[in-house]
This record gives C-alpha cells, structure tokens and sequence, in this order.
C-alpha cells in the first residue's frame, strides 16, 4: 500500500481536476472496501460519494493541502462506523441470506459469504482494525494513526477478531 | 497491559506478518501453556487465519463501480449552485446600488436619513418667526429654566387659541423637531409674556424662535409659522 500517495502534490492543478484524478485513482477500492465494511452497495457508493465530496470541500477550502490515501480510508472508516453504530442503535440486524445481495453473483461463493457474515459479527472497531489492516493493507502502526490509537490496540483487535471469525466460520462450516 | 493481552497483541502482530523473530518466540513459549493462543498458532502455521481469507477476498472481487460522472456531476452542481448564488447576490447589490443612486438624487435618502437618526448631522440654522398669543401659555414651574416654558407650556397651548396654534402644539409634539422646539422657546426672551407678578400675561408677543431645520423641517416649520401668523 501505497500510504504515502499524496493528490496535493500536483499544485497546479484546481480543486475539481484534483478531486477527478482522485476519484479515478481510488474509487473503486475505496468502493470496495465500504460495501466489505457495511455490507451493502448501494450505500457504500453514498458512503465513498459523500468522502470525495468532502475532499472537494477541503481542497476548495485550502488547495495547497495534501490529501493521502489514508485520510480517505479514514473517512470512510468513520462514515462505515457510524453507520453501523445507527442501524445497531435501531436495532436492525442483516439477516445472513442477505448478506450476498451485497455483493454481485459472480462474487457469492459460499467462502465469501461466510466471510462477509464473520465479519459482520465483528465490533465496529475490531472489524475497523481487520479492514485496514488484512483489507487495505496497513500496517498495525498506520491503522492506529487512522483509527487514533495505539499499535498495540490495533493488534490486539484483529487478535480477538480473528478469534470471533474463526468460530463464526467454523459454525457454518 | 496485562500479560494476556501483550500475547494477544503479539498473535495480531504474527497474523499481520509484523512480528518479529524474539516475539514469534516469546509467543510460540506463552502458546505452550495457552490453549487459544495454540489455536491461533495452528491456524497460522495451516494458513487457515481469517486473515487471509480477507485478504484473499479483496483480490478475488471484480465489482467496479463507477462513480466519476456522479461525483462529478455533484461538484459541477455544487459550483453551479454557488455561482447562482453569486450572480443572484451579484443582481441584488447592483439592484440596491441602483435604488440607493436614485433615492440619493432625489433626495430621499435624505429625508429617510433625518427620519431615522434626525440629530446626527447638523442641520441648517433657520429663523422664522412665530407671533403666539400670550395667553396660550401657561406658567410652569422654573425649575428647568429660569424664564423659560417648558413643553408642558406648549402642549397645554388650547386648541380653543385657534387652529393654527393648535395644529402648532399638535405637530410640536409628534414632530421630530420636537426636543429642539421646547428648547428654542426655553431659550427665548419671554419676560414680555409675564406681567410684573409673573403671572401670565394677556398680551400677544412675537416670539423668534429659532430652529434647527433640515430642508424637510423648513417645510414643515415654515408651514407651520405660516399659519401660526395672524
């Protein structure tokens, strides 16, 4: 992962060329990663349209800013979080045969379903720690600077994660 | 930390491949005696660890969404919003310059500014003269000044005096010039009003009163000076 990728290093470019070249460039694993986080495509393209629009926002505001790719997983991690944290506080659980109507049917073998029920029956923050770290590619110590804690926490998150998988897949399996 | 959760750190940290060779050792010890942590071990030394079966999931997926034309399509609608914006608030001050221009030719902005803040420039002095009836005042007590009516005197003025005066203490009193009027009669010589006992008078005198006017105030004070003549 290319973590130190950095958007603002062409000045000469206006907010809107930037924010173009910058949704070419991340979308669709930006895309991917939300609807892995949320289960659900529809929404995470509103979660990814709603990070790059308030990207636009800051380059608008400051121009000469650098944007990393980092500040956009973070974003989507935090918009993800909140999500899930709204439909849990309503009480909404997906119901695991709905899970694959996340994702396209080439995409619905049987491992990846049970996957994609493992990790939702992850906490917010371990599934946040196993996203960016086994998903995006970060490092412990990288997460931790996106999720504002310490490296040790991360590992230990994906730790217990790992744990909550693990008997997950091996109910349904 | 506790002593668990240093191992649990160390199997994230062989699960994320980051652990080094002294920490895959100590936690390979602890693993020994730990029958989850062995379990982690196994899982990894198999390549069964969820781990990578995220990771392999990630580069098993073809979904390729494009969102360009809506971002996009979001941004220009977004400037395009702001730009209405300025060209609508760009036509409302060249709408307000326009009608400001014109009120200020006219002189209404003149008349509006007097009626707002009427003492905050210094109007034009103008003189008139106003021949009252003695009788139309009454005495009150010297207290604000030694010989002077204060506007008690003027608003009691009857109306009975005629119409003229009685339109006079009328619009003296709603009138802007209001304040300066009760000073101006404080002011004036008015010993000619009071007999020897200082007691009122029934001779009519003419009082000068002296205004600060605005051309407004002219036309009013000098309507109202028109009409008080007899």
């Amino acid at each position: 992962m290319n973590s130190v990728y950095v958007l603002g290093i062409d000045r000469s470019l206006d907010a809107e060329a930037r924010i173009e070249r910058l949704v070419g460039d991340h979308q669709t694993k930006l895309a991917r990663y939300v609807r892995r986080f949320v289960n659900d495509a529809d929404l995470a393209l509103d979660v990814v349209q709603d990070v790059f629009f308030s990207a636009y926002k800051m380059l608008r505001a400051d121009p000469t800013r650098p944007l990393t790719a980092g500040w956009l997983y973070k974003t989507a991690t935090n918009h993800s979080i909140t999500y899930l944290r709204k439909k849990k506080r309503r009480g909404e659980t997906l119901p695991l045969e709905e899970v694959s109507s996340a994702f396209r049917t080439d995409e619905c073998s049987a491992v990846s379903l049970d996957l994609a029920a493992a990790l939702a029956s992850l906490g917010e923050e371990q599934l946040a720690c196993v996203m960016l770290t086994s998903y995006a590619g970060y490092s412990s110590a990288e997460a931790a600077l996106i999720l504002g804690t310490s490296a040790d926490a991360v590992r230990q998150r994906v730790c217990r994660a790992m744990r909550t998988m693990r008997k997950s897949l091996g109910e349904r399996a | 930390m506790r002593n668990h959760d240093r191992y649990e750190s160390l199997a994230g940290a062989i699960a994320l491949g980051e652990a080094t060779f002294e920490e895959r050792e100590a936690f390979v010890a602890h693993a020994a005696d730990c029958a989850l942590c062995r379990q982690d071990l196994a899982d990894e030394a198999a390549g069964r660890s969820p781990l990578a079966a995220v990771s392999s999931a990630r580069d098993e997926e073809t979904w390729r969404p494009s969102l360009d034309r809506a971002i996009v399509a979001r941004i220009r609608e977004k400037s395009s919003k702001r730009s209405n914006f300025a060209v609508g608030a760009l036509g409302w001050a060249a709408a307000l310059s326009i009608a400001v221009n014109v009120a200020f030719v006219t002189g209404l902005t003149g008349q509006v500014s007097n009626l707002l803040n009427p003492t905050t420039e210094a109007p034009p002095i103008t003189s008139f003269g106003i021949r009252l009836p003695a009788q139309t005042f009454a005495r009150v007590p010297r207290a604000t000044h030694p010989r002077g009516f204060a506007l008690a005197a003027v608003g009691r003025a009857p109306r009975s005096a005629g119409p003229a005066l009685g339109s006079f203490s009328a619009t003296l009193a709603k009138a802007p010039i209001h304040e300066s009027a009760v000073a101006a009669v404080q002011a004036a010589d008015i010993s000619d009003l009071l007999d020897a006992n200082g007691t009122r008078s029934n001779r009519s005198v003419a009082i000068e009163i002296t205004l600060p006017c605005n051309d407004a105030r002219i036309a009013t004070c000098g309507a109202l000076a028109r009409d008080a003549r007899p």
